[in-house]
């Protein structure tokens, strides 16, 4: 029988693969879709590839300063920009942050995103509340703000709020927890921390992990794939 | 209905990668005309690209193919269906989503999938295929009639020529002030164009095409193509954009080829004539005029400054823009063919372009696209504020 370490090493080699593996797979997928058929059919007027490195290399930067700084959300709506932007970096800092919770032993790098993730746990949930006043008050009619995002973002809300409250108010025993994690990751579940506010915490996370939404994996693609479709587009009558 | 076919089989992974992609941010339903007109959010792009995420899941997702397919409910899929065919396909969604899905394409893709299925089209756009068969439109008009009752006795078409004319089935019966001036001012030109005879001159392609019909798209191409080629065409000039669309982005895969000749919008074929002095505007207008933008001509191919470029050639004529324009444009209502089914939407979207023209103080209406032609004008009738409509040849033909 393997003990927790080595059930431990393996979990991650699995995970490693797994994302390798889907890496790889969207690679392919982006090869496909270079020359797939709209409606089944390859469309000559849609031109993926650039002939040039320079122009290749041109709509990659673009393609990942789209992805980044959400410059598409920022053409169209400023003010909802800037709360989307600030709220999912500071989630992926903080995100980045719950990386302590998972490695043993921690990384000294990993100590410090943990340390900005703290800061970032306070904006995460200010972020959320801005995005809610200007969905629902201040941009347009308040019935454009779908229930499903609403429960989504009032389940981040909390999950944050509980993070906030947990590293401030109510310190839950940190062992305890980081014990429990690694018992999970290595398939040798040590006891569940009973602790109340953790316990809200960890469930939401769960409820979070159910219903993540799928654009989070397959939205910076579609950016490539618009970014490549915009910047090779040739306008009827001005071919080469 | 047991219904467990995939649904994604039959679109491409960049498609699939779309629906999957949809943040369901909402900014599109601002944009949308269809929104403009019903308020009814069950039917916006992010609604329908949630349905059809929820019928992926339950024929294609791992748990589907671990535990077995469910079966979709059949007033969900009707439902759907509908959605997706109450739309006009204009694109104005795919223009400003934060993601960049490409919708003007993704739409068609949708609609042949529940054709696939048997729902859909609904209404007057199913016996598109049948008149398009019997009578090469989808009007279901004689094909003897298509010419006959607009164009000029006075001109003469060359029987071959590097140029042609493609008028168009809507043009050539809906909207004949439009396709009487293409010819008037091709021939004004001065340079030979031929055209096809009544009968061969076929529909494009493009109804069926974005009713999901596709079926005869590979005949009425290889029909079309071959008798221009016969022709010795080098350059072939239209003024629908919906078939200068399909012409320039589908032709030459249901050709299976590159067509043997260009496709040109009419007014970049004028824009040209004018530039190289070969069209002269002796008289000029003192008229402020505004010009609307086709979705398939500015979204779809990208010609937006060539129709602005030739209005410019008027002399005194005051160009105004909708506030939505170029890539942004909004559309009249009559894409998609949703307007044979949709009626009242169609007006009702038509109204909005009325009422901003008027708003803005134009004297003159400009349109370029036959169906956008035939619809503005309907929805003008009996509707409170009034404005003169115009084709951008029927204008230009007033000034030569």
């Amino acid at each position: 029988m393997a003990d927790g370490s080595t059930c431990y090493s393996k979990a991650m080699e699995i995970l490693v693969t797994g994302i390798t593996y889907g890496i790889l797979a969207v690679a392919y997928w982006r090869g496909i879709s270079a020359i797939v058929l709209v409606c089944g059919h390859s469309e000559p007027h849609y031109r993926p590839l650039a002939k040039s490195r320079v122009k290749k290399a041109k709509i990659l930067l673009n393609a990942i300063l789209d992805i980044i700084l959400f410059r598409r959300l920022l053409r169209v709506n400023r003010a909802l920009w800037i709360g989307e932007w600030v709220f999912h970096v500071s989630f992926a800092l903080v995100l980045l942050g719950h990386l302590r919770y998972i490695m043993q032993p921690v990384p000294g790098i990993v100590m410090e995103l943990n340390c900005i993730g703290k800061h970032a746990g306070y904006v995460l949930p200010l972020s959320l509340l801005y995005i809610l006043i200007v969905r629902l008050v201040i941009s347009e009619k308040g019935e454009y703000f779908s229930v499903r995002n609403l429960v989504l973002v009032s389940v981040i809300f909390i999950l944050g709020a509980t993070g906030v409250i947990m590293r401030y108010f109510v310190r839950p025993d940190v062992i305890d927890i980081k014990h429990y994690v690694l018992g999970v990751l290595a398939f040798d579940p040590n006891p569940l921390p009973l602790d109340p506010v953790f316990l809200l915490h960890y469930i939401l996370f769960l409820v979070l992990l159910l219903f993540l939404p799928s654009h989070i994996l397959a939205a910076p693609i579609v950016m490539i794939e618009a970014r490549e479709r915009d910047d090779t587009f040739v306008p009827l009558g001005h071919e080469e | 209905m047991k219904n467990k076919r995939s649904f994604i089989k039959d679109l491409s992974k960049k498609q699939v990668m779309e629906i999957k992609g949809c943040t369901d941010c909402r900014e599109c339903l601002k944009h949308c005309p269809v929104q403009m007109v019903t308020g009814n959010a069950d039917i916006s792009t992010p609604e329908k690209i949630k349905i059809y995420k929820e019928f992926i899941d339950s024929t294609d997702s791992l748990k589907a193919r671990i535990f077995g397919k469910k079966d979709i409910d059949e007033k969900l899929l009707k439902d759907f269906a509908e959605a997706v065919f109450e739309c006009t396909t204009c694109g104005a969604c795919g223009e400003i989503c934060p993601v960049g899905l490409d919708t003007q394409r993704l739409w068609p893709a949708l609609r042949r999938e529940m054709v696939k299925r048997g729902i859909g089209p609904f209404g007057a756009q199913r016996e598109m295929q049948k008149a398009i068969s019997d009578t090469g439109n989808p009007y279901n008009e004689p094909a003897e009639e298509r010419f006959k009752t607009w164009f000029p006795d006075e001109i003469k078409i060359a029987e071959q020529s590097e140029i042609a004319y493609y008028a168009g089935c809507t043009g050539a019966y809906e909207a004949h002030p439009m396709v009487r001036s293409d010819v008037l001012v091709l021939d004004a030109i001065g340079e030979p164009f031929t055209m096809l005879s009544a009968d061969k001159e076929v529909c494009c392609g493009f109804p069926l095409f974005i009713t999901g019909q596709h079926e005869m798209l590979e005949e009425l191409t290889n029909k079309l193509v071959s008798a221009y080629a016969e022709k010795g065409v080098r350059e072939l000039v239209c003024s629908c954009p919906c078939c200068v669309n399909i012409m320039s982005r589908d032709w030459p895969i249901f050709y299976g080829s590159e067509l043997p000749f260009r496709i040109v919008h009419i007014s970049q074929y004028v824009k040209k004539a004018l530039e190289e002095g070969r069209l002269k505007l002796s008289k000029g207008l003192k008229e402020k005029i505004i010009y609307h933008d086709p979705c398939y001509l500015s979204r779809g191919v990208g010609v937006i400054e060539e129709p602005r470029e030739v209005l410019r050639h008027i002399d005194g004529a005051e160009l105004i823009e909708f506030d939505a324009h170029g890539r942004n444009s909004r559309c009249c209502g009559a894409g998609g063919a949703a307007r044979k089914i949709f009626h009242e939407n169609a007006i009702a979207m038509g109204r909005l372009t009325i009422d901003e023209a008027v708003e803005k103080g134009a004297d003159r209406l400009v349109l370029s696209c036959p169906a956008c032609y035939a619809k503005v004008n309907e929805a003008m009738k009996g509707h409170k504020k009034q404005i003169t409509i115009v084709d951008i040849m029927e204008l230009i033909s007033e000034c030569i």
